[in-house]
């Protein structure tokens, strides 16, 4: 079975155009005021015939509450708004990742995301890429292989 | 003349987002439902008249593939053009729903003027059917 191509450009093609598309996010190279400060929000999906996959992305808490904002097009969003939002723009990126796959011919077999809040910075051990919206704040995407 | 469109997605967030991409798209509405699921959107059709649905494909209680079915299966709604809205990209999967009539594939992410180009085929006499997969 062909295994997934996942090399860093299209993680970085389908994180930047699904957030630009969706969420109006810029990403523009880190500014000397970057925010590294957490906490983060988590969101994961599996994906793949037998959900051999799992996409992982990480938001600054701050970036997410104004991605759902923008997103929802009003103020104030709560922390449910912020979590389902975070949620869906994983499960877009991951449709938009399985295309690129050698195999995308075939349906998809996507997972539901799953958030946590208050995760820790980044720690990844597949393949990923960084991202920085407007150049300040940086939003991390993960392939990773699941055993 | 103002379209009235009903949306169809079990997400709010993503009902939310097409919207929002609708209001952008440069077409005027006279009015924009959204519905949860099929059924509540046959419900909704079955009393109000739409010139466009927009549906995603996985849905509880009735998924999109099914809504499809039943409005061609009923004569009143049968004409009424269906695009989907998806994250799954998959080539059989286009190929199935177009098969069971409809009328464009909208592939997650989009923008807005992918959708407004989708709208003018799909509703402006004299526009030829796009039959879309954008």
């Amino acid at each position: 079975m062909p295994q997934p191509r996942s090399d860093e450009a299209v993680l970085e093609q389908v994180l930047a155009a699904t957030l630009q598309d969706t969420a109006f996010v810029l990403f523009d190279p880190p500014a000397p005021e970057a925010r590294e400060a957490g906490p983060y929000l988590r969101a994961c999906i599996t994906i793949g015939d037998a959900r051999d996959t799992e996409l992982r992305l990480w938001v600054p808490d701050a970036l997410a509450v104004e991605l759902a904002e923008t997103v929802l097009a009003e103020p104030g969003a709560e922390a449910a708004q912020v979590s389902a939002t975070v949620g869906e723009l994983l499960n877009i990126i991951a449709g938009a990742w399985w295309a690129e796959q050698p195999d995308a011919s075939r349906a998809t077999e996507l997972g539901v995301p799953t958030v946590d809040a208050r995760a820790d910075r980044p720690a990844t051990h597949g393949l990923s890429v960084t991202l920085w919206a407007s150049g300040v704040a940086p939003i991390t995407l993960e392939a990773v292989q699941r055993a | 003349m103002p379209l009235r469109v009903l949306i169809v997605d079990d997400s709010p967030v993503m009902r939310r987002v097409v919207r929002r991409t609708l209001e952008l798209s440069g077409h005027a509405f006279d009015k924009v439902f959204e519905c949860a699921n099929g059924l509540e959107a046959l419900e909704l059709l079955n009393a109000n008249w739409v010139d466009l649905v927009l549906t995603d494909v996985h849905m509880p209680g009735l998924s999109g593939d099914e809504l499809i079915r039943r409005m061609r299966a009923d004569p009143v709604l049968a004409d009424v053009p269906v695009v989907v809205i998806s994250s799954d990209r998959a080539d059989e999967r286009v190929e199935r729903l177009t098969q069971l009539g409809a009328r464009a594939y909208l592939k997650k992410p989009f923008r807005p003027e992918q959708l407004g180009s989708i709208l003018a085929s799909l509703t402006t006499p004299g526009v030829p059917d796009a039959a879309a997969t954008l």
